[in-house]
C-alpha cells in the first residue's frame, strides 16, 4: 500500500520544513517547528517496522511463556489485534514474574534475555532494529 | 494578556502583598527562563524600601509547569530550602512560597537568584584536564556539605522522617508507586528490576540529607569556577548516602561525574572518604547504580503519561540505553 505510512510522514515532513523557511517565523514558533519535525522523523524511521516488530514480539513471548511451568495463563482470551494482543502477553510477562518471585532463576533469565532482545529489536527505540539471530 | 505581563501583575500584586505598599515593592526586568525539565522558571529584579534605604534584590521564580517528569510539593522544597539557609550548604535562600497557585497562577518558589551558569558537562567539555579534575574536586566536596548537614538540628527530621535502616526499600516503595500510578502498559522490565532490587536492598547505616538529582547541571558557577548555589532540591529526602553517591556514579551519567583514567568512581569515593571519615561501602553503591537507572526509567515512563495527556510537548519513553542497562544489570 503506498504511500506506506513511513513515506506518508516523511511527505507531511517536507511540508514542516517548508513552512520552517518563513523568514516571518518567530523564533518560538521556529523551536516548536523543529521540534514537530524531529519527533516526525523519528516516528517515521520505525512506522512500517512497527508491525513486523510486534509479530515478532508477539511470538517470542508467548514462546517463552509457553515454556514457564506451573503457570496458569489463559492465552485463549488474547485478543486478535497485534498490538493489543502485545499488550496482554506484556502483562503476562508481569504475572508470569510476580508468580515466579525471586528464586526460580533459570525462569528469570530466558524472560530476561527475551525483554534485551526486544530492546534490540524495538524500533522505536533504535535506528537499526536488530533481532536475535539462532546463536543469541 | 501574554504570559509576560501576566506574571509581571501577579508578580507585583504578590510581592505587594508581602511587603505591603509601604515599602513600595517595584518588580522589573521579567524574563523567562527554560532551565530544567521539571520547572518553568522566571527571572525578575524587586526593589522595595524600608527604614534602612531603597533596597534591590535579583530573585527566582520556580513555577509547576502543566505537566513534567516527575511531580513534587512546592511546599516541601521550600522548607528544605528554609532548613539550608543557615547551613554551610551553598543553596538558594527562599523568600516566598504560593503553594497551590492561589496568587501566581500556578504553585511557586519565590528564591534569591545567585550569579553563575550550570553546565551539564564541563566535567568533559573545553576545560584543561587539571581544571576539570578540580572542578570534580569540587563538587564532590559539594556533596559532602550535602551529607555532613546536622539534619538532626534543622526542621528536616519533622518534614521528612528518618527512613532508618530501611531507606533503600523506602525509596523502591517510592519509586514502584510512582510506577504503578504512571505507566499506562506493562513494563515487565521494571517488573523485573524491582524484584532485584527488593531482594538486595542494603541497610542504611547512617541517614544524611540526600539530594537525589546531584548533576554539574543543577551547580551554579561564577566566572572563577567556583560554586555559588546548588539547585533543584525537589527530590531532597533523607536517606542513604550511598543514593547520591550511586545516582553520580551510574554508567548511564558517566559522562556528567567521571574523567576517563583521571577521575574514576574510587578518586570520588577516596576523596569522599577523606571529607567525610566515612567509609564508602562498595556493594551498597553498586545497589544504588542500578535502582538510579530504575528510577530514570520510571521518570521517563511519568514523562511518556504527561505527553500522552498534553501536559508537555516532548515524546518520553525509557530509552534503550535506559532499559539494556537495566536488564543487562539485573541478569
Amino acid at each position: 500500500m503506498r504511500p506506506s505510512i513511513a513515506e506518508h510522514l516523511f511527505g507531511i515532513g517536507r511540508l514542516l520544513d517548508a513552512v520552517a523557511e518563513d523568514p516571518g517565523l518567530s523564533e518560538a514558533s521556529r523551536r516548536l517547528l523543529s521540534d514537530a519535525t524531529k519527533q516526525l522523523a523519528r516516528l517515521a524511521a520505525g512506522a512500517d517496522e512497527r508491525g513486523r516488530f510486534v509479530d515478532w514480539d508477539n511470538a517470542a513471548t508467548l514462546a517463552v511463556l509457553a515454556d514457564l511451568d506451573g503457570l496458569d495463563l489463559d492465552l485463549d482470551l488474547l485478543a486478535a489485534d497485534a498490538v493489543a494482543r502485545n499488550g496482554q502477553l506484556r502483562q503476562m510477562l508481569v504475572t508470569a514474574l510476580e508468580t515466579l518471585g525471586e528464586h526460580e532463576a533459570g525462569a528469570r533469565a530466558q524472560i530476561t534475555r527475551h525483554l534485551r532482545h526486544r530492546v534490540d529489536a524495538n524500533p522505536a527505540l533504535n535506528k537499526q532494529p536488530r533481532y536475535p539471530s539462532e546463536d543469541d | 494578556m501574554s504570559d509576560d505581563a501576566a506574571i509581571f501583575d501577579a508578580l507585583q500584586q504578590f510581592v505587594t502583598t508581602r511587603l505591603g505598599p509601604r515599602a513600595r515593592p517595584e518588580v522589573s526586568n521579567v524574563q523567562r527562563v527554560a532551565t530544567g525539565r521539571a520547572r518553568e522558571n522566571w527571572l525578575f529584579d524587586l526593589s522595595w524600601s524600608d527604614d534602612t534605604g531603597r533596597h534591590h534584590e535579583p530573585l527566582i521564580v520556580r513555577q509547576d509547569p502543566e505537566g513534567g517528569l516527575i511531580d513534587t510539593d512546592r511546599a516541601t522544597e521550600f522548607a528544605v530550602l528554609q532548613a539550608l539557609e543557615s547551613s554551610a550548604v551553598p543553596a538558594p535562600r527562599p523568600r516566598w512560597l504560593d503553594a497551590v497557585g492561589a496568587e501566581l497562577t500556578k504553585p511557586s518558589l519565590v528564591m534569591s537568584r545567585s550569579v553563575g551558569t550550570c553546565e551539564y558537562y564541563c566535567i568533559n567539555g573545553d576545560r584543561p584536564l587539571e581544571q576539570r579534575r578540580a572542578l570534580a574536586r569540587q563538587f564532590c566536596a559539594l556533596l559532602a556539605s550535602v551529607h555532613l548537614l546536622d539534619w538532626s538540628s534543622t526542621s528536616l527530621g519533622t518534614l521528612f522522617g528518618d527512613p532508618g535502616p530501611r531507606a533503600a526499600l523506602g525509596e523502591l516503595d517510592r519509586w514502584e508507586a510512582i510506577l504503578a500510578a504512571d505507566q499506562l502498559e506493562p513494563w515487565p522490565e521494571l517488573t523485573l528490576a524491582g524484584q532485584w532490587l527488593r531482594a538486595r536492598a542494603p541497610l542504611n547505616s547512617g541517614t544524611v540529607l540526600v539530594h537525589a538529582d546531584f548533576k554539574p547541571g543543577n551547580v551554579l558557577l561564577d566566572d572563577d569556577d567556583a560554586v555559588t548555589a546548588l539547585l533543584d532540591w525537589e527530590l531532597a529526602h533523607l536517606g542513604d548516602r550511598h543514593e547520591d553517591l550511586g545516582w553520580v556514579t551510574q554508567p548511564l551519567r558517566r559522562g556528567e561525574h567521571l574523567i576517563d583514567g583521571a577521575w574514576e568512581a574510587e578518586h570520588l569515593f577516596a576523596l569522599y572518604e577523606e571529607l567525610t571519615g566515612v567509609a564508602v561501602d562498595r556493594v551498597a553503591v553498586a545497589w544504588w547504580n542500578i535502582f538510579s537507572t530504575f528510577k530514570t526509567a520510571v521518570m521517563q515512563i511519568s514523562g511518556l503519561r504527561a505527553y500522552v495527556e498534553g501536559r508537555i510537548d516532548e515524546p518520553y519513553q525509557p530509552s534503550a540505553a535506559v532499559l539494556r542497562e537495566l536488564l543487562d544489570s539485573v541478569v
